[in-house]
């Protein structure tokens, strides 16, 4: 497939499938009168996919606030419960998502935690943003998974096969790698510069127009979480660090230290969530 | 110690670390033999975890430590001559050793090493 | 010319009728899966729209509800589509808030008649802020004045944005109009969810809001909307200005000066049965109260305390 075709069929998509587990304890929550829209948020911002649709609504125009909102607090606050009810329950139409697909999803859950405690260590003003930036950084996989599922059924194959990046893969077969996929959706979705271009640029960071910190935030977290080998994103190894990007955080060795804990603590209690949605999945089955 | 799923849990188990909800409130203290009333109450408040004394439950798909180890090299193997990534390998290597075996484990470990 | 939404997957195929709809100016959006196209509802909504009864999982009820129940969108026209079965066994009206309804069977002619007349009914009926889409001036004087002769006790709130127009001199009028629909979805979301059909929003116009909720809420309520504002507001003003902790512009008289940051004042009047019975009294006593709260610095509320309840 050629770069300008896939380009054409980005203008195109609408939506994406999200993990039918997260949408169905949702579902359940929904009904529950005492639910508010903060308690929605805490699960809505745990997927990427519910997470890039109401971004994409509160930035689009009849919302009105277009490229300004960058994290799910402030989407609910605007969007309110019945918009929220509606999206979740339009959300659950999709189905089926093979139970693979759980390793990007924690991927990017993983990605989004380690992105808001460094966002955190080195003082940057708004946490919540990085960590969306870190849980969305992958929307080109997604995108290219629902979208053009036998070119990333053969792209993760042939990495695998090779050993070679995903990426690598990507430019070779495709033209185009995931980051600009999902920079090309964000920006079509009027997502703000703060999100687009760590999405974009999270391999190489320092290309990055603006935003270059959070765009280096987003591109360590992706290579601590690899290597901790939480979640699965695609092929197995360690990217190369950018250097310039790392001296824009270069956290010593006890606060990688404390670093390390921190996540430690968060991820089992993400994998708690993943395990209970599973098992969620298994007895409504 | 070990964390666990509360659905995982049973009556006579003992607290390693406070029980405590989603939004931080604490229910009960370190040291706390669990009961079956106690599980009921944890239930109720959403507890999802708990952190208890000793290695109880074997979880599925739980590695041993060279298992984890060895995944960890490899994942490394295409980064082995960046010096930053050498050592947040060293780093995380060290963490889980410390975790899985203590502190005086990973400083006997060294020693060795130097001599 | 009206954008019409069609979410009737087993009618309007054949091409001659949207050619129809197309042909007198009218803007079709339908999109064959039905999902897909009630997000496109909710993202950008239409001026009118046609929903088949009997969707699956009750999407159909869903959509008409959330749409009915937002504040916002509650006069969007929806026409329900029903089958010739549906019309001799009756519908439930309560779960099926429509304003028309459209027999399967209806010729064309008939449907772009009664898409006219909704159309038409909708623009006479709506005084809706162009900007916030929220009911205007004769619709906040008919729904207040209708509420102080029932016997409920209520609290009627003015609000408005402090300093407004040296943030529009600085931030130019169109970040001005998104701090406006801000606070707009802020007291839809917070009343809503609190007072649910029992509150009401108008805009007086410009950064004037007016909203009315039980009396027992009004406090939470308030509380909330300056807590929403105070999180927000932030992403509607420039760095500098936020680690300055105020912005240089021009006052009323043309002088170049320096203001606090953006912030929001409630002024609060709780009616009480027999205390005011007219919407005018409650709107002077308003206007008396928000002086001082004006004055205070930053957001705040204040509620008349001068009359007790009950005396």
């Amino acid at each position: 497939m050629k770069r300008e075709e896939i380009r054409q069929r980005l203008k195109e998509v609408q939506s994406l499938p999200t993990l039918p587990p997260i949408v169905s304890k949702l579902n359940q929550m929904v009904s529950d009168e005492d639910v508010t829209a903060v308690k929605l948020g805490r699960i809505i911002e745990k997927d990427q996919v519910l997470t890039s649709k109401l971004l994409k609504m509160v930035n689009s125009s009849f919302f009105g606030f277009p490229q300004r909102i960058s994290t799910v607090s402030n989407a609910i606050v605007l969007l309110g419960f019945n918009v929220i009810k509606t999206l979740i329950v339009t959300s659950s139409i999709f189905e089926v998502m093979q139970a693979s697909d759980i390793g990007l999803f924690e991927h990017s859950l993983g990605c989004a935690t380690a992105a808001g405690l460094v966002a955190k260590k080195l003082g940057i003003k708004n946490p919540e943003e990085v960590s969306t930036a870190g849980l969305i950084h992958d929307l080109g996989k997604i995108v290219l998974r629902a979208e053009m599922p036998q070119e990333y059924e053969l792209v993760v194959e042939t990495a695998a096969k090779r050993q070679q990046y995903m990426r690598e893969v990507e430019q070779e077969a495709l033209g185009i790698g995931h980051g600009e996929i999902g920079g090309i959706l964000a920006r079509q979705w009027n997502l703000p510069e703060r999100l687009v271009y760590p999405i974009e640029y999270h391999h190489r960071p320092e290309a990055s127009p603006d935003y270059a910190d959070v765009s280096a935030i987003i591109h360590f977290s992706d290579i601590v979480i690899r290597a901790l080998g939480f979640g699965f994103g695609g092929d197995k190894w360690v990217p190369p660090l950018d250097h310039q990007a790392w001296s824009r955080i270069k956290l010593g060795k006890t606060q990688m230290r404390q670093l390390l804990e921190e996540l430690d603590e968060k991820l089992m209690e993400l994998q708690d969530f993943t395990l209970d949605i599973q098992q969620d999945k298994k007895e409504s089955a | 110690m070990q964390r666990i799923p509360l659905k995982l849990a049973q009556p006579g188990m003992v607290l390693a670390k406070e029980a405590v909800t989603s939004e931080g409130q604490v229910l009960c203290g370190a040291g706390t033999t669990l009961s079956q009333e106690i599980l009921a109450r944890l239930a109720k408040q959403e507890v999802l975890t708990l952190t208890v004394e000793g290695h109880p439950v074997s979880m599925p798909g739980e590695k041993t430590l060279p298992e984890k180890l060895k995944e960890l090299d490899l994942r490394f193997s295409k980064v082995k001559d960046d010096p930053v990534l050498r050592a947040l390998k060293t780093l995380i290597a060290e963490f889980w050793i410390i975790q899985e075996k203590g502190e005086d484990f990973l400083k006997n470990l060294k020693k060795g090493k130097a001599g | 010319m009206a954008r019409i939404a069609l979410v009737t997957p087993d009618h309007f195929k054949r091409a001659d009728e949207r050619l129809c709809l197309e042909a007198r100016g009218h803007t079709v959006v339908a999109n064959a899966d039905v999902a897909r196209s009630l997000e496109g509802i909710l993202a950008d909504p239409p001026d009118l729209l046609i929903i088949q009864k009997g969707l699956h999982r009750h999407m159909d009820q869903e959509v008409i509800l959330a749409l009915k129940n937002n504040l916002q969108l509650a006069l969007l026209p929806i026409l329900l589509m029903v089958s010739e079965r549906d019309l001799a066994v009756g519908l439930d009206w309560a779960s099926y808030p429509v304003d028309d309804l459209i027999s399967e069977q209806a010729s064309i002619e008939e449907i772009i008649t009664r898409i006219d007349l909704a159309l038409s009914r909708a623009r006479r009926v709506a005084d809706n802020n162009p900007l916030t889409k929220l009911p205007g001036n004769s619709s906040i004087l008919k729904t207040i004045q209708s509420m102080l002769e029932q016997a409920e006790p209520r609290a009627v709130a003015y609000v408005d944005i402090d300093n407004f127009k040296p943030y529009n001199d600085k931030y130019g009028f169109s970040r001005g109009d998104e701090v406006i629909r801000m606070v707009s979805r802020i007291l839809v979301n917070v009343i809503q969810e609190h007072a649910g059909a029992g509150g009401f929003i108008g805009h007086i116009g410009g950064d004037d809001f007016v909203f009315m909720v039980p009396l027992e809420k009004t406090e939470t309520v308030c509380r909330e909307v300056l807590t929403n504002f105070t999180a927000l507001i932030p992403l509607f003003l420039d760095e500098e200005d936020i680690e300055a902790g105020c912005f240089v512009s021009k006052d009323r008289q043309g002088n170049v000066r320096s203001f606090p940051l953006t912030s929001l004042s409630i002024a609060v009047v709780p009616c009480v049965p027999g205390h005011y019975s007219h919407y005018g009294e409650v709107a002077s006593t308003a206007a008396a109260l928000k002086k001082k709260v004006k004055a205070l610095e930053g957001s705040n509320f204040l509620i008349d305390r001068r009359r007790p309840a009950g005396d």
